[in-house]
This record gives C-alpha cells, structure tokens and sequence, in this order.
C-alpha cells in the first residue's frame, strides 16, 4: 500500500469521527433541511406532453422537419374511426355529419374532414365546379350505388375515407399546433365522443392522443411504481434484516435520494418523459444497494465489547471506498448513455448517476450519524443461518471442487447467449411502446386494419436549381414516382398535390379518367386555377406558395422503424431513378425522426457500451493495481450481458430506446459485486485460494446475494410501468443482475481458482 | 381671335386624348375587389357619368374563362325563366361568352407572351332614355388594388330592357359591394330618367 490510501483513509476515518460525534446533529439537520428544499420542487416536476425528447434533435433533420411545418403547417391529425354494419345508410350518415359538425366546433380543432363534408370536382354546366362528394339526400340501392360510384372516381378520397368493405368511415381531424389549444381540444373530444355517441362503435387514434396518453400513463405510472417499490423493497428489507431500522434507515435513505434527484431535476426546468420516469423506481433501488452494505456491516458488530462508535467508524471505514467505488462504476455505467441521440436517454443517463452519487452522499451523512445513536445489536442469528447459508456452501464447495466445469458451462452458457444476439431486431414503435390492452393500442390497431396507414412518412420534393414544379415533365415523373411508391408492398397510399392535379384536369376536360393534362399549357391553366382558389389553406398543405416544394404524404400499414427505414431507403432509390438528379426527395416527419433514431441505436448502443465498460474497467484497476484481476473481473460481467441479449433473441424482444440501455447500465451494477468480492478475496487470502474463496464466498457472497435480490425485485417493480421498453429494462435488468450474481459466486471464484493464485497476495 | 382659336385648341386636344382620360371624368360612387376574398380577379364600380350611372366590372384574370363562367352562373340563379328581362339576360350570357373569346383571340397576338392574365371590361348603362351593355378589351393600369382605363376596345354594345338593367346593376351592387337591397337602391339614386 502507498502514502496515498494511508492518507485518504485517515481522512475518511476524521471524517466518520465527525459523522458520529460533534458533526452528527449537523449532519443530519443538513440533510433534512436540503430534503425539504428539493421535495418542494421534487413534488412539483411536470410531465411531458409531447414526445419531444424522444427524438434525436440533429441539425439536419430537425431543420428539415422545421421547414416542412413551416412549409406546410402542422402534421399532427387524430383518426376517427365509424363502425356501422350499413354505414351507407341516412341514418349511419346523419350521426357522421352530426360528429363533424360539433368537432368542427371544438377550440383547438381547425378542419374536420369526413364523407359528409367532403368535396370533389366535376364538370358542370359552367365549368369545374366543387360538389359534395356524397350525395346530401337520398336511400336505397340507388342511393348507395351512387355514393359507391362517387368514391370509386375519387379513388384517393375513398382511401383516406372508408374501409374497402364500406363498414368502417374515417373522420380526419386537423389539430392547432398550439399545445395548450391541442389539450383542450382532445379533452374535449374526448368528451363528446364518449357521453354523446358512448353507443357507437368509434376508434380514436392520432399523434396527438398517442403523446398525451403517454402523459397520463406516465402520472399514472408514478402513483403506482414509487409505493408498489417501497413496499417490495420493504418487505425484502424486512425479511433479510428482520428489525424496523433495517427497514427504516433504507427507506428514509431511498425517499431522500429521490426528493435530491428530482428536485434538482425539476430546478433544471426538466419534465419527465417515458424514460426518465424511470427514475424514481431507479434511483429507489440504487440508493438501497449502499445503505444494505452499511447496515450489513453494523450487523457484523452484533456482540461486539466496547464503545459502539469507534467500532462503527473501523467498519465503515473499511466499507467506504468500496461503497464509493462501487457508487463510481455504477454511475459510470449511467453516464456513458448520455453519448445517446436521445434527449430522453441522456436525461436518464445524466441525472441516475447523479442520483447515484447523491444517494452515496446521504448514506454516508445520515447512516453513520444515526447507526451511532442505537446501541449494537445484541445477536444476529437469524442473519448466519438459513437456506442462503447452506445454497452459498453448496456454490463454494462447487467452485473449489470442479472450477473446470464451471467455466465450461458458463462458456457454452455464453456461446448460446451470442447466438440468440443475432437474432435482435433493432426496432422502435412508438405506438407499441403501450401494452396492448391499452384503449390507444387497440383503437390504432383497428383504424390500421380497416384502412391501413395510421402512421405517414412525409417527403419533401424540390428541383435542385429551385425553380417551380409546375412543368408537365417534372408532374409526370412525379406521377410515375408516386405510382411506384403506392405497388411498394409495404405502403397503403400516397397522396400529393398531383391528386388535386389530375380532379382539376378530368373536371376541366370532362373525362372520366383521372389523368394529368397532356400539354403544358393546360397545365399551367390548371395551376392558375388553383393560384386562384378560394381554399388557399388546404393548398398550402401540398405545395410551398412558390410552388417550388411540393409534399408526398406516404400512408405506411403498421411496421416498425427497422422496415420503415428500408422502406425510406427503398423510396429514395426509386426517387433516383424516377426523378433522376435534377430533383431533391428529403425525407422528414414526426414518424421519420423516431426511425432515424432507431437506426442510430445500435451505434449508440455500442459506443455507451464500450464507454460504460473502459471507464468500469478503469475504476477496477486503480482499485487493484492488477491486470490480472481485472481481466478476471470482466468475464463475470460480460457473460450476464450475453445471456441477457440472447434472451432478448429468443424472446424476439427488440433492441428499442429502453432495451437499448440495458448494456450501459448492467455493466455498472453488475461490477460492483465483482469489486466486493475481490475486496474480500485479497483480505481473506493467505495463501490459500480455495480458503479465500470458500470465506469470500459464504460471508461476502450474502451481502451480494441480498444486494442482487433487491436489485432484481426492485427493478422488477418497473414491470408494472405501461410502456413495454420500460418493461423490458426493468425485468431484463433485473434478471441481469440476477445472472450476475451467479457468475460473480460461480466463474469468478473458479477463474480465481484456476488462475489467480497470486493475485490475492500482490495487492491486498 | 386668340379666345376662339385657345377654344378650337382645346377641342382638339380633347378629341386626341385616349378615351380612358376622358374617362376620368367618371365619378366613383362606390367600388370593390371582386371577389371580396383575395386573391381578387378584377374590380366592380359603380359611377356616375353626366347623367348616366354605370356599372362598371373590370376583370383581370388568369382564368377568366373560370370568372365567366361563375358570372353566367349567378346571371342563371337571378333570373329565372318567370322574370322579367330573362330574355336579355340570356343575350348579355351569349355576348360575355363571345367577348371572352374575342379577348382570348387577341391575346394570342400579342407580345408579352408570359403575361397569362385576359382582360374584359363590362359596362352596364343606365341613361335617361337608353339601356345599355358593353363590352370593351381594356388596357390597364394597376396602383394597389386600383385599376384605371388607360384605352379600351370597344368590343360590342349590346341594347337590353330598361327592367333587366336596372334590376341587374341592384343584383351586382349587393354581391360585388356586400349590401342589402335598400343600401344598392340607395347607392343608385337618382335613378336616371327614374324606373
């Protein structure tokens, strides 16, 4: 050992002299009155009511999608769907007219489009003329016929308008993009739609509905999570330690770790969104990990002559810098998300390890402080004995009997794990990200069966001198690029400012196909028809007012952002090929952007990962000072992460924004078992490995497999979340550390075995 | 002398000038962008000349082809088959389509091939003792949404009914101006010649 860890432990040991006599009052009125101050703001954190933070934020996209709203006005649209076995019927189409005209009046609603309100252009006696496309009045077989023939001309209408088995009617509704008038709005809607027609069959669904049930699902989830993890972790508190201040002391330590982090959070002017929800739950469990490793080690004293508080500070003394290494590697592990492109994953990378390192704060400010007012327990039987006694002498016997076996099993174990690896999709839906039991999922689920495409990829289409699309060459291979979009198997329609085109033409040429005109004159007139149209707003929604960006809106059926992003790809090489290299087909959108990031996933992924585990390892070695220990450290660590990602495989679990983080933040935790262990193997080595490991294991290995058992229930508490990513983290997280624990008490004591003689002695 | 030849003078002066200046002479009592919304094809006045109270469209349109047809349109729902003066609105109907014609011929003559916009005047004459429409091919000046005459072409004069006339520049005074009945036939007095 140098001068320096002499040096640093003399001061941790002046330090916990303070904590435990003159500074404790202090100490602990510190801590509260900075409880009180972050509760105040802990308890005010507001949630996000858009999706903003889940999607990348990049110059280049974000100034396309700026420039398409600013082009063509707010995207955001709610789908209603009408279900009637005779939706042809008045009486059907009354209750759809009367639908639209009360959403017509709804704050916050600009345009409702729907079969009764809907307009095609045909030629009249004077001239095109504008006329609605259902009759208004009519019944019978006649009635029906001429409505079907009606949608059958208006081929683009009657996509976005009604299912192909005529039962199901689509009311489109333009929402404000003011998000205050958008809330009231839905609610609204809401309302209307289930005290007024609560006995029709409708579906609602839309990008506006999906964010805000995604806010209340998020308060939601807050009221059930953080009291469903106090009670588990209580419970668990109360069974391993079997006294109030094993449960007391962890709690109080959990909620005022909580109350630091999300007060300072919400000073931040920070909302939380679907992942940083999850810091609570998070943190809860985090902060436990230290204070169960502080009181274990109070418990050791149990029996013990003398003055309690010298005894305290030796124990915590020796505890310290593991608590503090440990705290370190597990906020590295955090950290290293904050390299993500996800705003929401950065938040939850920054302010876990910040809750990280806070809750080591509190456990060292409040724990001894308090441990030293209790006088030392008597006995502690309960603790050395039991059923974990006689599984931790079986695992050691096992290790020191048959270290060859071990290891081979766990490579054959980890072989498997990699080949389930190849088998992730590297995928992201957001509409998927809700259970499928939620209103939302099956309302899209069927507006999606019954006319195909809720979710649209828009296209920005301009020359690249950017002089006006308004020549017959540039509309016909538009035209040919817009029918080869529409046969893509993947693509339920398309529809652009060519529609409008090509009704204008049949209505002024009185044909009966829909056709673009054969001329560039008659182009032009057409276009100076539409400069002169009284709809100008609607207009503005398909092309720019210089008529030199147009926009492609491609209605996709449901797939996720992997086919998504081939489909992309797919369209800009048919655009290449259509349009050749005068045109310019920029991509962009709500939907785009969340595709965008997935394919930045698993770079993302991959760069935390090896950040998370350089800075881990780094940790490790100023620790121990040994190569050799550390490339023993990394096999228990690695090997949980395989299994863990071919699980995901085998259960065609995809890699999403959740699952994403599951690498980076495992990668932390697990480590601090390997550091407690191996800081317990060199103290107990004597030249004996097989002893070393026997001791280690049967004392060290309980603290660990309670610290595991807290982390596994206490992140399995998130499996009560309403986002399936969240889900995911929390059980596959869990079982991580779970596999984790087994192969810090199987692979490492047999690697120290076969291999680490000597390292017990080099650096204790 | 000097008196008589300064008169002769003038006289000539007055005969050389275009006629749109002698237009000017024109007192607007009332005008408006038609349609109301933009974007605007044309201008609606409504003046008094000498005794005379004209109502005059100015139109000025890339699809003035469209613009006739919506006037034919409102001509159809105004009168009806059972009113008076039906007769010679179906006349003024035939004449709008001819003159439009008339005006789309000649454009293609001209030089400014990139200018796409046809222009038509129409007049509804309301004198002592004649009744009157015509149709001119202008050629316009525009200052905001102003237009004046810089010339017209005189393309055909068309002789109606006094009842058609006056009731029609009552029809298009409430439509082009945005006015009730009793705010037109007030804008109209005094009626030449009375009706």
């Amino acid at each position: 050992m140098t001068e320096s860890p002499q040096k640093s432990s003399k001061t941790i040991e002046i330090l916990l002299l303070w904590l435990t006599g003159k500074g404790r009052k202090w100490s602990l009125f510190g801590v509260l009155a900075a409880t009180l101050f972050f509760a105040y703001f802990a308890l005010q954190v507001p949630i996000e009511s858009s999706n903003v933070s889940m999607v990348s934020h990049t110059r280049e996209l974000q100034g396309n999608y700026d420039s398409f709203r600013k082009i063509f006005g707010n995207d955001e649209v709610l789908l209603l769907a009408i279900t009637h076995p005779d939706l042809l019927e008045p009486e059907s189409l009354q209750t759809i007219k009367q639908i639209t005209q009360e959403l017509t009046g709804i704050e916050g609603v600009t345009r409702v489009l729907s079969l009764t309100n809907a307009e095609q252009l045909v030629a009249g006696d004077f001239g095109i003329e504008l006329v609605p496309l259902i009759p208004e009045q009519g019944a019978g077989k006649t009635y029906q016929n001429s409505i079907t023939k009606s949608l059958e001309q208006n081929p683009v209408l009657e996509q976005l308008l009604i299912s192909q088995d005529l039962k199901t009617s689509i009311v489109i509704i333009d929402l404000t993009g003011n998000i205050d008038q958008q809330g009231r709005g839905l609610a609204a809607i809401e309302k209307l739609l289930s005290s007024d027609y609560s006995d029709k069959n409708w579906h609602l669904t839309g990008i506006p509905l999906q964010k805000l049930t995604v806010s209340r699902l998020i308060q939601r989830d807050q009221q059930v999570v953080i009291p469903f993890s106090t009670l588990v972790l209580g419970s668990l508190l109360l069974l391993v330690f079997r006294r109030f201040s094993g449960l007391l002391l962890p709690l109080a330590v959990m909620a005022i770790s909580l109350c630091w982090t999300v007060g300072i959070y919400t000073l931040c002017g920070l909302s939380l969104n679907t992942i940083t929800a999850l810091l609570p739950p998070v943190i809860m469990v985090l902060s436990v990990s230290t204070t169960v490793h502080l009181y274990n080690g109070w418990l050791q004293l149990a029996g013990k002559p003398g003055n309690p508080k010298p005894l305290i500070v030796e124990e915590f003394r020796e505890l310290f810098l593991p608590c503090l290494f440990t705290a370190i590697t597990t906020a590295l592990g955090l950290v290293s998300l904050t390299v993500s492109s996800i705003p929401a994953v950065k938040l939850f990378g920054a302010f876990s390890a910040l809750g990280v390192m806070l809750a080591f704060s509190v456990n060292m400010l409040m724990v001894p402080a308090l441990l030293s007012y209790m006088p030392l327990p008597k006995t502690h039987r309960r603790y050395d004995t039991g059923r974990l006694s006689a599984v931790l002498q079986t695992t050691a016997r096992l290790t020191v009997n048959h270290p060859r076996l071990v290891l081979t099993l766990a490579l054959l174990l980890a072989l498997a794990g990699l080949s389930g690896l190849t088998h992730i999709n590297n995928n992201t839906d957001l509409i998927r990200f809700v259970k499928p039991t939620e209103k939302i999922f099956k309302d899209t689920m069927f507006i999606e069966r019954a006319v195909g495409g809720v979710n649209s990829l828009e296209f920005m289409l301009t020359r690249r001198d950017r002089s006006t699309l308004t020549r017959l060459e540039d509309l016909t291979r538009i035209d040919k690029l817009q029918d080869a979009i529409n046969d893509l198997h993947k693509v339920a329609g398309s529809y652009s400012l060519l529609s409008v085109i090509k009704q204008l033409n049949r209505a002024e040429t009185n044909q009966e196909q829909l056709s673009l005109p054969d001329n560039n004159e008659s182009l032009l007139y057409l276009f100076d028809l539409l400069e002169t149209s009284p709809n100008q707003k609607q207009l503005r929604k398909l092309v720019s007012p210089e008529f030199t960006t147009l926009r492609i809106n491609v209605r996709i059926k449901a797939i996720g952002s992997a086919d998504t992003a081939s489909l992309v790809t797919r369209i800009e090489q048919l655009a290449k090929r259509e349009l050749g290299n005068d045109y310019e087909l920029r991509p962009t959108g709500d939907f785009y952007q969340v595709v965008v990031d997935s394919n930045r996933l698993v770079s993302n992924v991959v760069q935390s990962f090896c950040l998370s585990l350089s800075m881990v390892l780094m940790a490790i070695y100023v620790l121990f000072r040994s190569f050799k220990l550390l490339a023993m450290a990394l096999i228990p660590n690695l090997v949980p992460l395989a299994w863990t990602g071919g699980l995901m495989g085998y259960l065609h679990i995809d890699l999403s924004t959740g699952t994403a983080m599951i690498a980076a933040v495992v990668i932390g935790l697990t480590v601090d078992s390997t550091i407690h262990y191996l800081a317990r193997f060199q103290r107990e080595y004597q030249g004996d490995s097989k002893e070393a490991v026997t001791i280690t294991t049967t004392a060290t290995g309980r603290a660990l497999s309670i610290s595991a058992l807290v982390l596994f229930l206490g992140f399995s508490v998130g499996g009560l979340s309403s986002f399936l990513p969240t889900i995911y983290f929390s059980l596959l997280t869990g079982v991580t550390m779970l596999g984790a624990l087994v192969c810090d008490l199987l692979i490492l004591p047999a690697s120290l075995i076969l291999f680490g003689t000597k390292e017990g002695s080099t650096s204790g | 002398m000097i008196r008589i030849l300064a008169v002769c003078f003038f006289c000539l002066l007055v005969a050389t000038l275009p006629s749109g200046v002698q237009a000017s002479a024109d007192s607007v009592i009332w005008r408006a962008s038609i349609p109301a919304e933009p974007p605007h094809q044309g201008e609606v006045r409504l003046i008094r000349r000498d005794s005379a109270l004209v109502m005059q469209t100015i139109l000025n349109s890339k699809v003035l082809k469209h613009v006739i047809a919506a006037i034919q349109k409102k001509e159809l729902r105004a009168w009806p088959e059972d009113r008076e003066g039906w007769v010679d609105s179906r006349r003024y109907s035939d004449e709008l389509y001819r003159a439009y014609d008339a005006v789309r011929t000649n454009a293609k003559d001209r030089e400014d091939k990139g200018d796409r916009h046809l222009r038509l005047m129409i007049e509804f004459v309301l004198e002592e003792r004649h009744n009157f429409v015509t149709f001119y091919a202008p050629t316009l000046t525009k200052r905001g949404e102003q237009y004046s005459v810089q010339e017209k072409k005189l393309l055909k004069k068309l002789n109606t009914s006094r009842a058609y006339l006056y009731n029609n520049l009552g029809e298009i005074a409430r439509d082009s101006f945005q006015i009730d009945e009793k705010e037109a036939l007030k804008l109209m007095q005094p009626i030449p010649g009375g009706f």
